[in-house]
């Protein structure tokens, strides 16, 4: 039953990967070219460290060689000997560091860009784009999917220039001493990326899945969790902990499934790096033993053996390095394709904000306007209003005709189908526009926390007073209280009072426009009265725009726009009060 | 204490590891041993070979007789390197898998400690802050196996047993540096394990607050978008993506020192290493192929080295999520949830008493009482918002524990323990309204075994969404989005009443049950549900008595307030 309600999900989530996953590797690209210096000072660095490695391992094999072979040494020039050696191997592990410091704070850099690029994204996109995802996927972008990428350009990026540089460093080396064995090194090498490739396509496109079922996996949980109490209330505890149980077995199984192919590459590199070290050191020894004769077997000797059966695993360590960090790539290609689209909307050019037009009445004007819903019904084919401070729009309707669409649509949250909404002539969702949802925003914070969130600057009395005329004096008799936290989920404030607070906030600074739905669905009369009467204050002052079913409304509204049925027709009567 | 509970945390989990998994375990760190000493064995066996063979074709180059099967040692190379890459492969994918197994366990086990939370109290950590203990950090767990058990161990063993066999040529060396190694070794990595601790658990604390953050502007978008105080707002999270870059700045630079001394102290033991063995072989004691062998096999020993700092850096998230994970998952003693199902009898009276509770302010003077039975069986309670009505709901639902309240059935009070067995035979429409991110038929039944597509067809019709669910793309198995975007207030409401009406309850609670519909509307529905109504005990919470309901002058009320 699960299993296939999962089934319908996804198949209604399904996107075209492709795409996807070439707009993530654009995004990569992009973003490693703005840290093109220190990456590539890091690689110069780990090439450095080859170039010092080949060495010390000439004057290691060379001290071998003559020590056991030709025991009559200088006793003086091994000291010399030993203090070139251990230079050579800490400036190597030097460069190392370096190598290692430079990628990684080219990665910081790159994140921390990364993270105000998204903010920027968030305040060039419509808020209702933005709310079709969970809160939770957004601080997913933030944190996990923007971290997904420090594996990629700190190690995978790096070592897969390294993966070049530093075999060839080694081969030519190697080449020096004898090319039957460099040869050998050479064509086992050009295998390994290929079944390299081929193994890692596989398991990026399983890694794309795997992350799209982590968030999902994320998504249940939070909304189970938050409805836990509904959950005991129909006696679903059992059901939803199978539910739970069957989802994450359905995520290890995925995991397995990327990991056994992950696994089986870097296994092949391995298998190729193991026989080429041991066919190394079995052609070595049986050259050094007389066995063989043919070609460069003349040359060799213990030191030049020993020096490249000691550089033959360095060869393939970067290979080895790189397939583990193949991983990194997979998964930072599936993040940046996860944010892409999200950084689409600030490639656009941000509309210059202009400097409000100082109207001496700040005017509402809708023109042409026409608004549906996201499935293409149309809920309002063609809408002309004109507001002014003083005057008061009424919506209202039936329950899914689309009010709270509207709505959105005329404070500038959701784009229009076409036509235009204007506030003192700039575009409304440039304008201080004061909207209140049908439930309304309250935080984890203190009550002086929500009640100043969009104007922080407001002083206590100001504060007071507004928790005054909304009538909730009594929620707070002294400024100390203002400092105590409410909880998330608000429950120890009704509906009415919650409403009230989120109303508090228009009182506290000052608007063009407020727009409000349904503010007082969920009152009682007298809190009705009150919230009714606080509306009568505000409209003196500003524009009014609420959608309500509240016939005590009415006695407010100036004009009356009614969307009916399903049918979506639009009437509009003006009424004069 | 910071420490003691960090210890204790992660010997809680790695002992449930062991208690499910001991074979699966024992046979993973085999696994792992012989991946390592196949890559010694590799290098070391290689360069004993080539200087054999190098000294025997010097000698047989002099013409001396010189026995020395080069077949044998060829084969053992042969053979470490395919078991080198064959136990590597099947040793990191039977770890992985024993511990992902491990994890989809332990997240059952932590769902299971938090519900019964939330039974026994409301919940006080917020929710954004559990998502993350139970995916971030219950993913970190595997790093306690993979990465910080496993490696150390292997790492561990290998250089006691490199150090054991050169031992038997050159013991004073080999035992004295062993020592010093080990002691620089394990000193370093404490020292760094001990400051690496402290930073993740800072660095987690940053993503913790960014997290919540996020989730918190998002959720207020549409107010602080519409009134343009985005910008300003997001300074904060402007402040903590610059906090997260030096913290994890702070934690990479420890990492890379550690990583630096290492490199530098396998590089010292390894010239000490090559000087030792020359050194006997001038004075007899060492063979040269022996040297050698040592010499190379080193090379494995020093890439193990080498690669702890890069698994020890996970300590720190490892540990905070461990921590905070094994208070979650423990047994709380505070719960005692296992409750007897009351038996089914019938509830054919209630009578509720509440005195002096804090949020009804009308229980302060003198004892509230309701009585549902016979021919009152059928009540409706009103008042201004704030005076307790949802409360008293609440309270005749057993979903709060207070002094104050005596709730009894049948002329039986009520005890804690029958609580889970009267609460299904309770039909409660609280407040806020839930939609489940699932679809549409999952949000009907959820709960009970599957309903006859007609009867769930039933119900919607009866609260008048049968026509929008049959345009949904997938009829009753369409998704509802995640937060139920796709719904409006006043269609999540009716849903939610739907979800009720499948089920056959003793006792009907509708707290404000037609909130966000029209007039219109709320009177159908209303006079819609009655048959489901009669017979039942039903308590009605509204703002104000309707004048059009129908059959609304047989409920007895109650006003809360003036």
């Amino acid at each position: 039953m699960t299993a296939e309600q999962g089934t319908t999900a996804k198949s209604i989530a399904a996107k075209d990967s492709k795409a996807e996953h070439a707009a993530g590797l654009a995004l990569l690209n992009r973003l490693r070219q703005q840290e093109k210096t220190r990456l590539s000072l890091s690689v110069l660095a780990g090439s450095a460290a080859t170039l010092l490695l080949i060495l010390s391992w000439y004057f290691i094999a060379r001290l071998i060689q003559q020590v056991v072979l030709a025991p009559p040494i200088e006793s003086s020039a091994v000291p010399l000997q030993a203090v070139l050696i251990v230079s050579l191997l800490l400036a190597r592990n030097l460069a190392l560091y370096w190598q290692e410091q430079l990628a990684q704070t080219a990665s910081n850099t790159i994140r921390a860009s990364l993270r105000q690029q998204l903010l920027h994204a968030w305040q060039a996109t419509a808020p209702a784009t933005l709310q079709q995802r969970a809160a939770s996927s957004h601080a997913g972008h933030w944190l996990e999917d923007t971290d997904a990428l420090d594996g990629y350009i700190a190690r995978y990026f790096p070592q897969q220039q390294l993966m070049l540089l530093s075999p060839l460093l080694i081969l030519a080396a190697i080449a020096l001493s004898n090319w039957l064995v460099a040869l050998l090194l050479l064509l086992s090498a050009p295998l390994i990326p290929l079944f390299m490739s081929l193994i890692g396509m596989g398991a990026e496109h399983i890694n794309q899945q795997h992350l799209t079922q982590r968030q999902r996996l994320a998504g249940h949980f939070l909304d189970r969790l938050r409805k836990m109490t509904l959950i005991n209330r129909l006696g679903a505890a059992e059901q939803v902990k199978a539910e739970v149980a069957s989802r994450s077995e359905r995520y290890r199984q995925l995991v397995m499934k990327t990991l056994r192919l992950a696994f089986l590459s870097s296994a092949v590199l391995e298998f190729f790096a193991s026989v080429a070290i041991a066919a190394v050191a079995i052609y070595i020894g049986f050259v050094l033993f007389g066995a063989i004769n043919f070609g460069p077997a003349q040359s060799l000797t213990l030191a030049s053996g020993i020096f490249m059966l000691a550089l033959a695993p360095e060869f393939f360590q970067p290979l080895r390095q790189f397939a583990q960090s193949y991983h990194d790539r997979a998964a930072a290609i599936a993040a940046a394709a996860e944010l892409a689209p999200v950084l689409l909307p600030i490639a656009k050019a941000p509309a210059q904000i202009a400097a409000p037009a100082k109207a001496d009445s700040p005017t509402f004007v809708c023109q042409q306007l026409s608004v549906s819903t996201a499935a293409g019904n149309i809920i309002c084919p063609v809408l002309n209003l004109r507001l002014t401070p003083g005057q008061c729009l009424l919506i209202s309707g039936p329950s899914g005709a689309g009010k709270t669409t509207l709505l959105n649509t005329l404070a500038g949250l959701r784009p229009a189908s076409s036509g235009q909404v204007l506030l003192n002539q700039q575009p409304v969702n440039q304008a201080r526009v004061f909207y209140m949802p049908q439930k309304p925003w309250v935080f984890n914070g203190t009550l002086r926390e929500n009640l100043s969130v969009l104007s922080p600057d407001v002083d206590d009395n100001a504060l007071l007073s507004a928790l005054n005329t909304v009538g909730l004096a009594g929620l707070c008799a002294s400024p100390a209280e203002l400092d105590k936290p409410l909880s998330e989920r608000a429950e120890g404030l009704s509906g009415g009072q919650l409403q009230r607070l989120a109303l508090a906030r228009a009182l506290l600074s000052p608007f063009d426009i407020l727009m409000l739905d349904e503010p007082t669905a969920s009152l009682d009369l007298a809190s009705r009265l009150q919230i009714i009467a606080c509306l009568k204050q505000l409209k003196q002052r500003y524009s009014l725009i609420i959608v309500s079913h509240d016939v005590e409304l009415l006695t407010l509204a100036d004009q009356h726009l009614q969307i009916t049925s399903a049918a979506c027709e639009l009437k509009e009567c003006y009424a004069e009060v | 204490m910071q420490r003691f509970n960090t210890t204790k945390a992660m010997r809680f989990w790695l002992s449930l590891f062991m208690r499910a998994n001991r074979h699966r375990l024992a046979l993973g760190a085999a696994l792992a041993i012989a991946t390592a000493l196949s890559g010694i064995a590799l290098l070391a066996l290689s360069g004993w070979f080539i200087t054999a063979t190098a000294l025997a074709g010097a000698a047989i180059a002099l013409g001396l007789v010189y026995a020395l099967d080069i077949y044998l040692p060829g084969g053992g190379i042969r053979f470490f390197a395919l078991s080198r890459t064959a136990s590597r492969y099947f040793e990191r994918l039977y770890n992985h898998d024993t511990v992902l197994g491990q994890l989809a366990r332990s997240r059952v086990a932590l769902f299971t400690g938090l519900q019964q939370l939330s039974r026994a109290q409301s919940l006080s950590s917020s929710d954004s802050d559990w998502l993350n203990r139970l995916t971030a950090e219950l993913d970190a767990l595997d790093n306690l196996y993979l990465r910080l058990l496993l490696p150390p161990l292997v790492t561990l063993l290998s250089t006691v047993l490199f150090f054991a066999i050169l031992a038997l040529w050159i013991p004073l060396f080999s035992l004295s540096t062993a020592a010093a190694l080990l002691l620089v070794l394990v000193l370093s990595c404490v020292l760094f394990l001990r400051h690496n601790i402290t930073q993740g658990a800072a660095l987690v604390g940053l993503f913790l607050a960014a997290r919540a953050e996020v989730i918190q502007q998002h959720e207020g978008m549409a107010e602080l978008s519409a009134s343009q105080s985005l910008p300003r707002y997001q300074q904060r999270l402007r402040q903590s993506s610059s906090a997260i870059q030096q913290q994890e700045q702070l934690l990479q630079q420890s990492k890379a020192r550690l990583q630096l001394l290492l490199n530098s102290l396998q590089s010292a033991v390894f010239l000490l290493l090559i000087f030792a063995l020359l050194n006997g072989f001038t004075a007899g004691t060492v063979s040269a192929p022996v040297a050698v062998m040592f010499i190379l096999g080193w090379l494995g020993v020093a890439e193990l080295i080498s690669s702890l700092p890069t698994q020890l850096g996970y300590f720190g998230k490892t540990a905070f999520s461990a921590v905070r994970l094994a208070q979650l998952a423990q047994p709380s003693d505070t719960v005692t949830a296992e409750t007897k199902a009351r038996q089914n009898d019938t509830i054919s009276s209630i009578h509720l008493s509440v005195q002096t509770h804090p949020r009804i302010a009308l229980s302060a003077e003198q004892a509230l009482n309701l009585i549902l039975q016979g021919d009152s069986d059928k009540l409706l309670v009103t008042g201004a918002s704030g005076c307790g009505k949802s409360t008293l709901a609440a309270c005749l639902a057993a979903e709060q524990a207070h002094p104050a309240i005596s709730l009894t059935l049948n002329g039986n009070e009520l005890n804690a323990a029958e609580w889970q067995g009267y609460q299904q035979q309770v039909a409660y429409l609280a407040q806020g309204n839930a939609v489940f991110a699932d679809t549409l038929r999952y949000n009907l039944q959820l709960g009970q075994n599957a309903l006859p597509e007609q009867a769930l067809w039933q119900a919607l019709a009866t609260v008048e969404l049968e026509q929008w669910a049959r345009a949904l793309p997938h009829g009753l198995d369409t998704w509802l989005g995640d937060w139920g975007q796709n719904l409006s207030g006043g269609q999540a409401r009716r849903l939610s009443l739907a979800r009720l009406l499948l089920r056959t309850p003793a006792l009907v609670i509708l707290d404000e049950p037609f909130n966000g519909l029209d007039a219109q509307m709320t009177e159908r529905i209303w006079q819609n549900i009655q048959p489901w109504l009669t017979g039942k005990l039903v308590l009605l919470i509204l703002h104000e008595k309707p004048a059009q309901f129908a059959n609304i002058d047989a409920y007895q009320q109650i006003r809360l307030s003036e």
